[in-house]
């Protein structure tokens, strides 16, 4: 199996973490939705990462749907879903918060990195802001209380989810948003990371959002529509 | 998720509090603000629609009836149901660009990417689902099917600018009109004035009001 698309989307690094759990054959591809936009067409006309091609040619997209599609051929369907009934609603819980925690930085991303100041939205701004601090300090508080039940035994996809959207933020969008501390979400995170799946599939921040070393601001402008470096 | 869950047998309510309108009394319920959101008898709280349809079919009371018991199929359920949040996704850009905001802080590049490939998933999937319309929309539908549908119904309904014609999508609108037609989906029906209710919500948020008094 082909699992294309970039680190720096936490999507992408939650569908390869999964993978690797699972102990689920897979190359991973670099490629980027922006940088490679022809070349990923080719294999997806949809541009969505993570995309996955089967070893049959099928070709599926969207996280969830890409993990289902792993448990379901992986030597170990239990692996990432506990089998005890509280950890399981634990899990379901704390991975539907780390998804909101992805989607609303996406949102961040997109209003405040990926167009020009003038094309910001003040009150849609402000609001992302603020729905961004509110999650990742629920998420804080949960962890305050959860973490240890998260780590105990084997890795639920919750701890995937979370570790990697915490990796994002005390990183890429530190400087964008006023998250105050964290410290329960950044413990957690120097936890995760040193997980040997969490290792294999690692950010490199000189990799740069597209993957060969240029920067933020030669993405934002290639994104929105110029022609960067 | 509201028609998985009534599919799978599930007893429940629904609550229409808008994210934008009702921004402060949803935030009460659960600070994250992020429909669809659950709340179990206990007060467990879980949002984000697969893991709340994730939950609905390990807990059914009469069991996962929407999983198709043939693998083919199965593994066709879910690269449909892949298809359907690129659905999601796409119209999701494009209503952010063009109806979440006033038109001078429409930004052109994202305008005409996302409105092309927002056609492109919709020609995908339109392709997609042809010879898969039987199985799909034998009920109960499956969550592929429900997801496409709505989908298809959300992006026709919300961005009525952005023509979607019938001679161009055939398999996608019969697969919407049929299901649309269904008991199950008529007991949730999105109605004319819950889109209403959601313009003017996201209205008075462009207009940069606090939502709730709007």
């Amino acid at each position: 199996m082909r699992l294309i698309g970039l680190l720096y989307s936490p999507m992408v690094r939650r569908t390869a973490i999964a993978l690797d759990v699972l102990s689920v054959p897979f190359t991973f591809e670099i490629m980027s939705m922006f940088r490679n936009f022809e070349q990923f067409a080719a294999i997806n006309p949809l541009v969505k990462a993570p995309t996955l091609v089967t070893d049959d040619g099928t070709v599926l997209m969207d996280s969830g749907v890409i993990i289902d599609y792993a448990r379901a051929v992986a030597p170990d369907p239990d692996v990432l879903k506990p089998r005890d009934p509280d950890l399981r609603l634990l899990d379901l819980r704390l991975d539907g918060l780390g998804l909101a925690a992805i989607e609303i930085t996406l949102h961040l991303t997109y209003e405040v990195l990926l167009r020009p100041a003038d094309k910001q939205h003040p009150p849609w701004r402000d609001r992302v802001r603020g729905q961004i601090v509110d999650v990742f300090h629920m998420l804080d508080r949960e962890l305050e209380m959860h973490a240890d039940r998260l780590l105990d035994g084997p890795l639920p996809l919750s701890a995937i989810t979370i570790g990697v959207i915490g990796s994002t933020v005390t990183g890429l969008l530190a400087r964008h948003a006023t998250f105050g501390e964290l410290s329960a979400l950044s413990a957690f995170v120097e936890r995760v990371e040193a997980i040997p799946s969490f290792r294999r599939f690692a950010l490199n921040p000189s990799e740069g959002p597209l993957g060969d070393g240029r920067s933020l601001s030669t993405f934002i402008r290639l994104v929105s529509g110029g022609e960067g470096e | 998720v509201a028609i998985v869950l009534d599919e799978l047998g599930f007893d429940f309510e629904t609550d229409p509090i808008s994210q934008f309108r009702g921004y402060d009394t949803f935030a009460s319920i659960h600070p994250a603000v992020k429909p669809p959101t659950l709340v179990l008898d206990d007060g467990i709280m879980l949002t984000d629609s697969s893991m709340i349809i994730e939950y609905a079919r390990a807990y059914a009371p009469r069991g996962d009836i929407l999983t198709p018991s043939d693998p083919a199929r199965r593994v066709a359920d879910m690269r449909l149901t892949g298809l359907a949040m690129a659905i999601y996704e796409d119209t999701w850009f494009v209503m952010y660009e063009t109806v979440l905001r006033p038109e001078e802080k429409s930004h052109k590049p994202w305008v005409e990417r996302t409105e092309a490939q927002l056609g492109a998933t919709l020609d995908y999937t339109e392709q997609a689902v042809a010879g898969e319309l039987d199985w799909l929309l034998a009920e109960p539908l499956t969550v592929a099917a429900v997801s496409l549908a709505v989908g298809v119904s959300h992006r026709r309904r919300n961005l009525r600018n952005l023509p979607m014609p019938a001679e161009r999508y055939p398999n996608l609108h019969r697969l919407a009109e049929t299901a649309e037609a269904t008991d199950v989906f008529r007991r949730y029906a999105a109605s004319w004035s819950s889109d209403i209710e959601t313009q003017a919500g996201i209205a008075a948020v462009i207009r940069g009001r606090k939502p709730e008094a709007g």
